[in-house]
């Protein structure tokens, strides 16, 4: 019995394995080399290795000799590259976060001059790109370069997107059927444009919408751009309120798995939820920010309770969140970053009070947000351990 | 009845009884366990494996480890550089650690490549990279025993070239 299973065992006898699949080799393979220093690795496991660098290491290492350089320039200019062109993203030799290990950062708005990404597989974003002309420049200096295994994974699209501009998506729609990422922003003279790229995004499969409409807006009127039975993930950004109610939207999109709402106002409360069934969705955020949303929590999460029963189970709330009145808005808003804690603390109470009182309802609930901020909600301790603030007793 | 033992036979004779589930850590080896017996395994098997005894016996010390460990499945619909790199544990820490004192970490990652394990291959990469992370040019070279092939003027030509990274 050994003899034979030894016998068939020869083809396996394998010299080292290039492929994550397994191979048949035959048994004139060679030898496993034997890999006593770094320099006996092959290419793709140095690539590997590189992989989890930040862009500085990288660099360093393509100093060490010719070979790692070679590769190290595969990973610095042909993969992953991030633009940010406004709001320089901190590099540094210590950061090695996912963005910085995954992501080639540019810190400006010109790309690097060697004109070589014929083989790129990645382009992370145009993104953070404040008018329409830059994007323009963008596409127009990609559109130079050659794209044969080009792949564009995410694409914003800003305000006052042009017809030159559309023209030129449209010019180069074959380039981005790999679009997986759209974020839209939608007022009226931009929809009338982008209603021109019909068929174009059909590979998309996160859309985030940020709406400006002045009138309610029927989001089934920018379906024909993509292939709505692909998308699996929906930002939607309004301050008005939708034409299609929460049901509707989900309908729409038969394969979602996500679907996060902001600042929707309360427009919902006269609609009757009509029976969901069969929805794929398993995660629902909504991000309230309305001039009365610390006084109506109750009103929003008995529209968030409304849509959490028609979903069935699997669907639970996560995260509740909300931004403070109005009046500590523009304080906010205008002033430092940091929330003026005094000013908020009695929204804040009331939030974190309002929490505790349902988290028996809610078991999933993990987090809550107010304002930017989120805080983590510890079920083992009191409330006012949530919120670290010295001297201050919820 | 008790199960069938799985041997793993090294390069330079040195063999090694597993159980099944462990040798199956190896895709490789997995592929030819149902290769030779297709309604699952009912005698002791050798598998004769191109792979020094010394570090067939690190690979089977990290299988064993790992051998009720249900790692994820790789994402298919997934881009690779989106996916996440594997926590490393601490237990993976000391090991590699281990064997980079003794010589032998490249020579592991090498025999996770031909085994196909996958995780113990992540891993090991992880751990190299780590040990590169914050060294500058010069430290890497010594830490690796890399001699340098480019002359001044290449060099500092390629540290030119690469000021916008910074």
């Amino acid at each position: 019995m050994v003899c034979s299973v030894l016998q068939k065992l020869q083809d396996f006898m394998v010299g080292p394995c290039t492929t994550k699949e397994v191979t048949c080799l035959n048994s004139s393979a060679s030898l496993p080399e034997i890999a006593s220093s770094l320099e006996s690795l092959p290419d793709e496991i140095l690539s590997q290795i590189i992989d989890h660098l930040n862009q500085l290491d990288v660099v360093d290492l393509s100093l060490v000799n010719s070979r790692l350089y070679s590769l190290c320039m595969n990973k610095l200019y042909k993969r992953k590259l991030y633009f940010v062109p406004r709001g320089r993203t901190i590099i540094h030799r210590k950061l090695n976060t996912f963005t910085h290990t995954n992501f080639t950062i540019v810190n400006d708005c010109t790309f690097p001059q060697r004109g070589n990404f014929k083989e790129s597989v990645i382009i992370w974003t145009i993104d953070y790109l404040q008018s329409n002309i830059d994007i323009y420049n963008k596409l127009e200096g990609l559109d130079q370069m050659t794209f044969e295994k080009f792949s564009l994974l995410h694409l914003r699209l800003n305000r006052e997107p042009s017809y030159d501009f559309v023209d030129q998506i449209k010019k180069m729609a074959n380039k981005l059927g790999h679009i997986r990422n759209v974020e839209l922003l939608l007022d009226e003279p931009n929809i009338r444009a982008i209603h021109d790229l019909q068929g174009i995004f059909t590979g998309v499969r996160c859309l985030a919408l940020r709406i400006y409409t002045k009138e309610q807006f029927p989001l089934h009127s920018i379906l024909p751009l993509f292939c709505p039975e692909k998308i699996q993930e929906i930002q939607i950004d309004t301050d008005r309120c939708l034409h299609e109610n929460l049901i509707n939207l989900i309908k729409l999109f038969p394969n979602i798995e996500t679907l996060i709402v902001n600042s929707i106002s309360p427009v919902l409360s006269n609609e009757s939820l009509e029976p969901l069934s069969n929805t794929r969705l398993q995660k629902f955020s909504l991000f309230v920010d309305h001039e009365y949303a610390i006084t109506m929590v109750d009103y929003y999460i008995g529209l968030v309770k409304d849509l959490l029963n028609q979903c069935g189970s699997t669907l639970q709330l996560v995260r509740f969140g909300m931004y403070p009145t109005t009046f500590l808005e523009v304080d906010l808003f205008c002033g430092p970053k940091k929330i003026d804690y005094k000013e908020v603390k009695q929204d804040i109470r009331n939030l974190v009070y309002w929490v505790k009182e349902r988290l028996h309802e809610y078991p999933r609930l993990s987090y809550f947000t107010f304002y930017n901020y989120s805080f983590f909600i510890d079920r083992q301790v009191e409330p006012c351990e949530w919120i670290e603030i010295s001297g201050w007793e919820l | 009845m008790a199960r069938p033992k799985v041997t793993l036979v090294s390069s330079d004779g040195e063999t090694f009884i597993v159980e099944q589930r462990v040798a199956e850590r190896s895709i490789t080896i997995k592929s030819a366990i149902e290769f030779a017996g297709v309604d699952g395994l009912t005698a002791d098997i050798e598998i004769p494996l191109l792979i020094e005894g010394k570090v067939l016996k690190k690979v089977v010390e990290w299988c064993e480890h790992y051998k009720t460990t249900k790692f994820p499945e790789p994402d298919e619909n997934q881009v690779d550089v989106l996916s996440r790199p594997p926590v490393l544990t601490k237990w993976d820490n000391k090991f590699f650690r281990l064997c980079f004192e003794q010589d032998m970490m490249f020579e592991i990652i090498m025999a996770a490549n031909y085994l196909n394990i996958n995780q113990l291959l992540h891993v090991g990469c992880t751990t190299v990279a780590n040990m590169m992370k914050g060294n500058s040019t010069e430290q890497i070279r010594e830490l690796f025993n890399v001699p340098n092939d480019f002359t001044p003027e290449e060099e500092a030509a390629i540290k030119r070239e690469d000021r916008w990274t910074k």
